[in-house]
């Protein structure tokens, strides 16, 4: 059977480096990917924003290094998975655990579903939906999540992945696909 | 293919790797094609539902004035950079002055030692020398006379 990677849901800007000499822009056009990745990944917004000021001043130190090799979106979440991993191995993570036990707060979804859904009882059942797929990705091992995130939060594509995560895109697949196994899983078990 | 995707087959074709097979069989098959469309979107609306719940927790991060505040964190560490300079400079410099003026002493004690052992080892004082030597000459004379 041929098997083929799915399209890159982004498509990915061809850039210099020059593309880092306006750094003000740089920050505009992806400060909020990457602050959401890091939420998204933490769950606290503290240790969240203050990874995302660190990863532009990592960026913006480094820029004179950047050679445009991968995207300028590549590069930035790349530093921000580096600051993830350190920060990960620092054990302030717990908001991840903890969700595993107790129960999340969704009612930021009200804004999100009510176009989609039309009957309360349609949207109450993609809402308990959404709040399996958040547990079964709260235990997911640290790179399950990172590659499952990127993907479906980020829509970064197999081989963006592989560049910001550093690892093989044999192995990103393996994670992926793994991630996809469990989350079905949890959310088949929900009631 | 016969009969259905496999749940692993929907899992692959999710995480975006997808066989040209499992193509043909979702272009034909209503049901599978129904299945994989109902948890792509559930997986999209999971992607949604994180992105607005990121976008609410996070009203205050502005990213114009992220940019700014860089910078001043960029200068404010360089400034650090350069008062740690400084400061070490301020205390590496008076030792390595007092090591310096130690050193220009030593050298000048050993010139003076030297021209003291010079001065020491001399049997006559520098000036009185030539009569050293005229009275070493006296000698050999006197010598030379008396064995004539």
């Amino acid at each position: 059977m041929e098997t083929t990677l799915a399209a890159e849901p982004v498509p990915v800007t061809s850039i210099d480096a020059g593309a880092l000499a306006d750094f003000d822009a740089v920050v505009r056009d992806h400060q909020p990917a990457v602050s959401r990745f890091l939420l998204a990944s933490l769950r606290e917004r503290e240790p969240a924003e203050n990874l995302t000021q660190e990863c532009f001043l990592r960026a913006y130190r480094a820029r004179q290094s950047f050679r445009g090799d991968a995207s300028v979106r590549t590069w930035l979440m790349r530093i921000a998975v580096n600051l993830l991993n350190d920060h990960r191995k620092s054990a302030r993570l717990r908001f991840w655990r903890q969700v595993a036990q107790t129960s999340l707060d969704t009612s930021f979804t009200g804004d999100w579903l009510a176009d989609r859904r039309t009957s309360p009882e349609a949207e109450a059942v993609a809402r308990q939906q959404v709040e399996a797929v958040w547990r079964a990705a709260a235990e997911l091992s640290e790179r399950q999540r990172t590659v499952f995130l990127l993907r479906f939060v980020e829509e970064m594509g197999i081989g963006e992945i592989a560049a910001a995560t550093g690892i093989q895109e044999g192995t990103v697949k393996a994670h992926l696909f793994r991630a996809v196994e469990a989350v079905r899983r949890k959310v088949r078990e929900t009631p | 293919m016969s009969g259905h995707l496999s749940p692993v087959e929907i899992s692959e074709w999710l995480a975006g790797m997808r066989g040209t097979d499992a193509e043909r069989h979702l272009a034909d098959c209503a049901d599978c094609g129904a299945q994989v469309e109902r948890e792509s979107e559930l997986l999209a609306r999971f992607g949604a539902a994180t992105r607005a719940w990121c976008a609410a927790e996070t009203p205050a991060a502005k990213p114009e004035l992220l940019a700014p505040m860089l910078r001043r964190r960029h200068r404010v560490a360089a400034l650090r950079v350069v008062l740690a300079t400084a400061a070490a400079l301020m205390v590496a410099a008076p030792v390595y002055y007092q090591q310096q003026r130690a050193l220009v002493t030593a050298r000048q004690d050993e010139v003076l030692l030297e021209q003291v052992q010079t001065e020491v080892s001399r049997s006559a004082p520098e000036p009185m020398q030539p009569l050293e030597k005229l009275v070493a000459w006296n000698a050999a004379a006197a010598v030379s006379g008396s064995s004539q």
